[in-house]
């Protein structure tokens, strides 16, 4: 009898042996929790096609969008954790929403990281009438007329508002923080001259800094990945005084549970994927260098991030 | 400029650009014509088929999709009154009634002559004031869009003629509605009982589907049996002439002048362009009064505006990297994987696929226009079949798009509760309209009238320190003094 129990238990771990040696034999479904044509869409569509070459099978973006990107995190956190059920999003998503709203899941622990693809800082902008040049010279201005400068952010609770308010406390700068309804009517706002700082993830608004219409006058960590040379060396928050390091990783998760085998398999996709030339391409394009994390990496970052969000959350943000 | 746009023009006239915008615009008609469905979606799922392409045919295709949706919607918000638009759901006022009293030829006639000429108005006037409309973008603060927004609702006003109160109650829960979710400035939660599945508010496609389309077949279902016609017991096919739809000068102008210049305004360009168009036809009118119950000019006035807004929401995308739609938001992170890059130096780096897309603009209305007339026979076959027949595919059709707005359950749960609601709001005298338009317009007047006020550091002043803001208050203020005196003038008339 034990001897049947033992073949019976041997033939299917090697039926499931068999069947993660498949892994990947069916579309993967990554999914972007925010609705097309958003930034978070963009850059998933960008990784796609390398993604899916180094799968050898087709990938499949779906948007799910709604409840501030939370309804995709959950359908995912819900998913059969097989290795075909995947998320694509910012850190500063899961760990913005996790941290200052009651949400069914955390910001580490409810989803496996798989790997990062690119890190980049959230920075400052200025428009180029307003003539600032650094962000310590705005701060300067902000804490002589407390309330009156305004610093454009995308949204509460994520990267943009925690600097603001890393800023607003560490320097008792007294900025007026306005919360715009998403990157886009934030950019709109900026280049429209509306605020007098705007604080935003880079690469988002390259263009206009190129043109000289916008200048970049701090960052919440180096922008020595960012692929215009004149604002590499610009200020971080450190460098001013305030320490905190403010930005976002992108990268992909996976359900809790899935199979290591299968996240083993999935970070080798996401390494070739990243060091391909055709993201490297789209990057570059984009405006900003892609650079694969490993799951241990990410999940390194992540930590840092919520360490960040946790600190300025408790001195800056509780009331 | 003009070397440029002839250069735009030569390049859409390979055979190969053309037929892809041919082919575009074709199925732009196709899925805006399915309840429910509208031109993101339909772009976004194109979006992997044209990534092997060069970036023009690529974005040809696109902008095909993009100008056929607009009039595709519009034959369903006409056929069915199942608009998957804002701006659908206007032509639906009137073109609706129309299809009721069996002219739905006609109507899709004249929505097809608006889009077309709406399209075009709005393509010289982008094409020939490129710095004014961008302007106009970069200008419009939220001050402004909370005014045109509000402008908007006032002309509810012009659909509640007959009891202000059951008006103003439908307002309030299209408003009610609107509130539900995180709200857009403090991120706190209202309405959603704890709900994940609320916080990003009551699904918009949802309430629209569920409103106009699961409603109408709900109140149809008693006739299942009595009648082969959805809607129609007479049928001929009667197309408006050229002339007959020029006579409705007032009404194309209208319509054409706001979908260039509202359109241009982000966040809310194309759907406040139709319904201002139409209220201003409407209070305008020498016959307000038919307005709503199979008007023409209520068909020709937000069609024309609606794809009107396709020039005014193009220029700033491509001048300015700023999406006026949803539709356009795509577009933008079609030309990052194209390997171009949107935003203030795309007229610079990229010329030769900007002056492209504007050809393409043009070309793309007139496909749409030969496409459409052609095809209104067959839309009209389509509405002749049995209830039947007819009401599951709407059912279904409806039910993806609610689904699809999401890519779960949740909105098509919402669409059947609403459509439910809808029902017996419409039954007991409520127009349904003025409850779209609440949720339509309601979190766009409260977002950006609080963005408004943060900005000006809570100076209310804001709303009348510029020119355009102290017409608008004006007109805002016209009309419900207007309103107010028309009502009183009723009730002395009714009492004598």
């Amino acid at each position: 009898m034990r001897i049947l129990i033992l073949g019976i238990f041997c033939f299917f771990t090697f039926l499931g042996n068999l069947a993660l040696a498949a892994y990947p034999e069916k579309p993967i479904r990554i999914i972007v929790p925010y609705k097309a044509g958003g930034g978070t869409d963009s850059i998933a569509r960008g990784f796609v096609g390398a993604f899916s070459k180094a799968a050898g099978v087709d990938v499949v973006i779906t948007n799910v969008n709604g409840g501030a990107g939370s309804k995709g995190i959950i359908q995912v956190m819900k998913a059969k954790p097989d290795g075909y059920n995947l998320i694509l999003t910012g850190s500063t998503d899961i760990i913005g929403l996790s941290t200052f709203r009651k949400m069914p899941f955390k910001s580490i622990g409810s989803l496996t990281p798989v790997g990062g693809i690119y890190t980049t800082p959230t920075y400052v902008l200025a428009h180029k009438d307003r003539g600032y040049k650094t962000l310590e010279e705005v701060i300067e201005k902000s804490k002589a007329n407390p309330g009156k400068l305004i610093a454009g952010i995308g949204g509460k609770f994520g990267a943009h508002d925690v600097l603001a308010n890393a800023v607003n406390g560490y320097k008792n700068a007294g900025f007026r923080i306005v919360a715009f309804d998403g990157g886009a009517m934030l950019k709109k706002a900026t280049i429209a001259n509306e605020v007098d700082i705007c604080i935003i993830h880079s690469p988002v608004l390259l263009n206009e800094v190129k043109a000289g219409l916008l200048n970049v006058i701090g960052t919440g960590g180096s922008l020595a990945k960012i692929t215009y040379p004149p604002i590499q060396k610009t200020k971080t928050l450190r460098d001013m005084g305030i320490p905190a390091d403010v930005g976002v990783t992108r990268g992909v998760w996976a359900p809790k549970g899935t199979p290591k085998d299968v996240i083993a398999k999935l970070e080798k996709f996401i390494e070739v994927a990243t060091n391909s030339e055709e993201f490297k391409k789209f990057g570059n394009n984009f405006g900003f260098a892609p650079k694969y994390y490993t799951s241990s990496q990410f999940l390194d970052l992540l930590n840092l991030e919520q360490g960040v969000y946790t600190d300025i959350k408790g001195k800056f943000m509780s009331k | 400029m003009l070397e440029g746009l002839i250069g735009g023009f030569a390049n859409c006239f390979e055979p190969f650009n053309l037929l892809l915008l041919f082919l575009g615009t074709f199925l732009g008609l196709l899925v805006g014509a399915l309840p429910g469905l509208s031109s993101p979606m339909a772009i976004i799922i194109l979006l992997p088929v044209t990534y092997s392409l060069d970036p023009l045919p690529a974005l040809l295709t696109m902008i095909g999709v993009y100008v056929g949706t607009k009039l595709g919607g519009s034959f369903s918000a006409i056929l069915l009154r199942t608009p998957g638009t804002p701006a659908g759901a206007c032509t639906a006022l009137d073109g609706f009634p129309m299809a009721e009293k069996g002219q739905s030829a006609l109507a899709l006639g004249y929505a097809t002559y608006s889009s077309f000429f709406g399209g075009a108005t709005s393509w010289i006037i982008a094409v020939t004031c490129i710095p004014f409309i961008s302007s106009i973008a970069l200008k419009s603060s939220n001050a402004d869009i909370a005014l045109i927004a509000i402008m908007g609702l006032v002309m509810v006003s012009a659909f509640t003629r007959g009891s202000m109160l059951k008006g103003f109650i439908g307002v309030s829960i299209g408003l009610l509605i609107g509130a539900v979710g995180m709200d857009r400035t403090d991120a706190i939660e209202r309405f959603t009982f704890g709900s994940i599945d609320l916080l990003s508010g009551v699904p918009f496609a949802a309430a629209l589907v569920g409103l106009f389309g699961f409603a109408v077949v709900i109140s149809d279902l008693s006739l299942m049996k009595s009648s082969s016609q959805l809607v129609a017991t007479k049928f001929k096919i009667e197309l408006p002439s050229t002339l007959d739809f020029l006579k409705r000068w007032r009404a194309w102008s209208v319509g054409g002048f706001f979908g260039a210049i509202i359109g241009a305004v982000p966040g809310v360009g194309a759907d406040g362009a139709t319904w201002l168009s139409y209220g201003v036809v409407k209070n305008n009118s020498k016959n307000p009064d038919n307005f709503g119950k199979g008007e023409p000019d209520g068909v020709v006035a937000p069609e024309t505006a609606n794809n009107g807004t396709t020039g005014g929401t193009m220029v700033p995308m491509l001048t300015l990297g700023i999406p006026g739609d949803a539709s356009t938001a795509i577009m933008i992170g079609a030309l990052y994987l194209h390997g171009l890059q949107p935003g203030v130096t795309l007229m610079k780096t990229g010329a030769e696929v900007v002056y492209g897309m504007l050809a393409g603009l043009l070309l793309a209305g007139v496909f749409m226009f030969v496409i459409a007339l052609g095809a209104i026979r067959f839309f009209v076959y389509v509405l002749r079949q049995h209830r039947s027949i007819l009401f599951p595919f709407v059912m279904i059709f409806a039910t993806m798009g609610a689904y699809a707005s999401y890519n779960e359950f949740f909105p098509v749960y919402v669409a059947i509760f609403l459509g439910v609601f809808g029902f017996f709001m419409e039954e007991r005298g409520f127009p349904v309209v003025t409850i779209v338009l609440g949720v339509i317009l309601g979190p766009i007047i409260e977002y950006n009238t609080r963005a408004a006020l943060q900005l000006a550091d809570a100076n209310w002043f804001t709303f009348v320190d510029t020119w355009p803001r102290l017409i608008m208050i004006g007109i805002i203020v016209f009309l419900v003094f207007n309103e107010i005196r028309q009502g009183l003038i009723r009730q002395k008339i009714s009492k004598q």
